[in-house]
C-alpha cells in the first residue's frame, strides 16, 4: 500500500526497491508523484466504468422513466426515455478530467492537449462534439500508457460515439 | 345544570364555526425561478452541496402517520434533494450544484433539509443553508399545497407538481446571496472550502490555516502560496472528487427518473384519498360537535318553561343522536379510505423499495472504493510532506 510500505527504518525504503542505492529527496518525490498518478489512472478507470455502466442502464431503461425536472438548461432530465444527462453547470468541472497542476480554477476549461501523452488514432475526429462520457473516454485513452488497454478504450470510444458502426 | 349547558353549547358552536373556516389556497401555477441574467465570472460563483434530505419519520404528526409510508418517504428524500438541485442548477445563479451523501464541509454552500410532510396535496420541508465559514444563510420551513389539477394528465407538464416549492427555496437563496454576500465573502467562502478539502487529505499541512472564531465561524489564519505544490496535488484530487460526485449524480438522476412515473401516480391517487379523508374527518368533527350541542340543547329545553321548547326537546335530542351516528359513519368511511391509501402506498413501496436499496448499496460500494483510494492518496501525501520536511531540514 502506498505510503504504508516501509523498508526497515526508512519510510521511503520501498521506493528504492531494486535500485540498490539510496534515493535523493527529489527522486523520492518523483516516485511518490508517480504513485499518485497511478492512483489517478486507476480512479479514473473506476469512475469511468461506473458512469458508463449507469449510462447504459439508464438508456436501456429509458422507456420506464419520465422527465421529472424543471425546465431550463444546465442539466434537465430531458424527455422521457432520453439519454441520461449529468447535472452540471456550463462552467462545471463535471467530466472535465484532470486539472493541470498549478491552477486553482474549477472552470473545466483545461483542454485535452494539456494532458495528452499518447497520440490519437487517425480515425478519431476532433472531440469538439463529445459529450461528457465521450470526453472521459477520450481522456482516459489518451492518458493510458498500456497500449492494449489504450486501444480498448479507443474501441469503447468508437462504439460509444458511433464511429464503429 | 342549565347554567353549565348553555356555555358548553356556545363553545361547541364556536368550535363548529371555526372548523368550517379553514381555507386552503391551491393553485396549479407555481413560483418561477429567478435567474440573474448578468454574466458572472467563475470566481464569483459558489458551488452548492445538498445532503440527501432527512426523511423526518420521527416528526410525523400522529394524525398523519397512517398517510406516510416509510419506504416511499426514503425514496422521497432522494427525489426532493434532486429536484432542489435541479431548480438551483437551472437558475444559473450558482456554480456546480450536487447532491451528496455525506460530508458537506468542503462545499461552498451546504444545504441540509428534512421532509416534514409529503402526501400528494402538501409538501413541507425544513431547509437549512450554511456556507463553508459556518455562517447560516437561512433556516426555514417551506410549505406548498397543490391543486388536484396539478396531477391532471391533460395539464401534465415536465415540471414536478411541487416545482414551485423548490423554486422558492432557490429564489430565497439567490436573494440572500444578492443582499448579504459580498464579493470578498465569496472569495473567503471558496478559499475556506478549498482548505477544508485540503485539510481532509493533508491535515499536517493545512490544519493551522483555519481557526474557529467567535460564534464558531471559521476564519482563515493564512493563505496558501499561489503555487503550493501540495495544494496543487490536492486540487488534482479534488477534480477526482468532483468526478466521483458526478457519478453519484448519475445514480440519483437515474433513480429519480425511474421512480417519477409510479411516484407521481401515487401522489395523484394519494391526493384524492387525502382530500376525501380530510373532508370526512371535518364532516365527522362537525357532526359530532353539532350532535353533542343538539343533545345538550335538547336537555336544556326539557328544563324550559316554554311549552314549545319543552315539547320539541325529544326531537332535538334525537336529531343530535343522528348527527353523532353520522359522525361515526364518517369515521368508518374514513377508515375505508385509509385502507385504500395503505394499499396504494404498499404497492408503491414494493416497487420502489428494491430500487432504493440498490441505490444505497451502489452508493456504499462506490464510496467504499473511493475512500480506499483516498486513504492511499492521504498516505502518499503524508510521505511527500515528510520527504519535503526532511529535505528542508537537511538543507538547513
Amino acid at each position: 500500500m502506498a505510503g504504508g510500505q516501509t523498508n526497515g527504518d526508512d519510510p521511503f525504503g520501498d521506493l528504492a526497491e531494486g535500485r540498490g542505492q539510496v534515493m535523493t529527496a527529489s527522486e523520492r518525490r518523483a516516485a511518490l508523484d508517480a504513485r499518485l498518478d497511478e492512483g489517478f489512472a486507476e480512479f479514473d478507470g473506476l469512475i469511468l466504468g461506473e458512469r458508463e455502466r449507469v449510462q447504459t442502464e439508464a438508456n436501456e431503461a429509458g422507456s420506464g422513466v419520465m422527465s421529472s425536472s424543471g425546465s431550463g438548461s444546465g442539466g434537465g432530465d430531458g424527455e422521457a426515455g432520453g439519454p441520461l444527462v449529468v447535472v452540471s453547470a456550463p462552467n462545471s468541472s463535471s467530466g472535465g478530467g484532470v486539472m493541470p497542476p498549478g491552477t486553482a480554477t474549477r472552470e473545466g476549461d483545461f483542454t485535452f492537449e494539456e494532458q495528452e501523452s499518447f497520440p490519437v488514432p487517425e480515425d478519431i475526429p476532433s472531440g469538439n462534439n463529445d459529450d461528457v462520457v465521450a470526453r472521459q473516454l477520450r481522456e482516459a485513452a489518451m492518458g493510458e500508457p498500456d497500449a492494449e488497454l489504450r486501444e480498448k478504450l479507443w474501441d469503447e470510444y468508437r462504439t460509444y460515439t458511433g464511429l464503429s458502426q | 345544570m342549565l347554567k353549565l349547558i348553555k356555555p358548553i353549547s356556545m363553545l361547541l358552536m364556536a368550535l363548529f364555526i371555526s372548523s368550517c373556516s379553514t381555507q386552503s389556497v391551491k393553485t396549479t401555477t407555481f413560483t418561477p425561478i429567478v435567474s440573474d441574467n448578468t454574466s458572472m465570472a467563475e470566481s464569483e460563483l459558489l458551488d452548492i452541496g445538498i445532503a440527501i434530505f432527512q426523511p423526518g419519520l420521527d416528526d410525523i404528526p400522529r394524525n398523519r402517520e397512517e398517510l406516510t409510508f416509510s419506504d416511499v418517504r426514503m425514496a422521497e428524500t432522494y427525489f426532493a434533494s434532486f429536484q432542489l438541485a435541479q431548480a438551483l442548477q437551472n437558475s444559473g445563479n450558482w456554480g456546480v450544484v450536487r447532491v451528496v451523501p455525506g460530508d458537506l464541509s468542503s462545499t461552498d454552500v451546504a444545504i441540509t433539509g428534512t421532509i416534514l410532510q409529503s402526501d400528494g396535496e402538501t409538501m413541507k420541508l425544513q431547509v437549512n443553508v450554511k456556507d463553508s465559514t459556518g455562517r447560516t444563510w437561512m433556516n426555514k420551513e417551506y410549505e406548498e399545497v397543490v391543486s388536484k389539477f396539478s396531477y391532471d394528465p391533460r395539464m401534465r407538464r415536465s415540471e414536478d407538481a411541487f416545482q414551485g416549492l423548490f423554486n422558492r427555496i432557490a429564489n430565497d437563496l439567490y436573494n440572500y446571496k444578492s443582499r448579504s454576500v459580498e464579493q470578498e465573502d465569496i472569495q473567503k467562502i471558496r478559499t475556506i472550502s478549498q482548505i477544508q478539502f485540503a485539510r481532509g487529505f493533508a491535515p499536517q499541512v493545512f490544519d493551522d490555516y483555519l481557526e474557529e472564531g467567535r460564534g464558531g465561524a471559521l476564519e482563515l489564519t493564512r493563505l496558501p502560496a499561489e503555487n503550493d505544490p501540495i495544494l496543487n496535488r490536492i486540487e488534482t484530487i479534488r477534480e477526482r472528487d468532483y468526478l466521483y460526485v458526478d457519478a453519484l449524480q448519475d445514480y440519483y438522476s437515474t433513480f429519480v427518473r425511474q421512480m417519477a412515473i409510479p411516484y407521481t401516480e401515487f401522489r395523484r391517487m394519494s391526493y384524492d384519498e387525502v382530500m376525501t379523508m380530510d373532508r370526512l374527518a371535518a364532516d365527522a368533527r362537525r357532526n359530532m360537535i353539532m350532535g353533542v350541542a343538539a343533545i345538550l340543547g335538547g336537555i336544556a329545553a326539557t328544563q324550559s318553561n316554554n311549552a314549545a321548547a319543552y315539547y320539541s326537546s325529544p326531537v332535538i335530542i334525537a336529531s343530535g343522536g343522528w348527527l353523532i351516528k353520522d359522525a361515526f359513519d364518517s369515521g368508518d368511511e374514513r377508515q375505508l379510505h385509509i385502507e385504500m391509501l395503505a394499499e396504494l402506498g404498499n404497492s408503491l413501496e414494493m416497487e420502489i423499495a428494491p430500487r432504493t436499496i440498490e441505490l444505497e448499496e451502489r452508493t456504499i460500494t462506490l464510496s467504499g472504493s473511493v475512500e480506499d483510494q483516498y486513504d492511499q492518496w492521504r498516505d502518499i501525501l503524508a510521505d511527500i510532506y515528510a520527504n519535503d520536511v526532511g529535505e528542508a531540514a537537511s538543507s538547513d
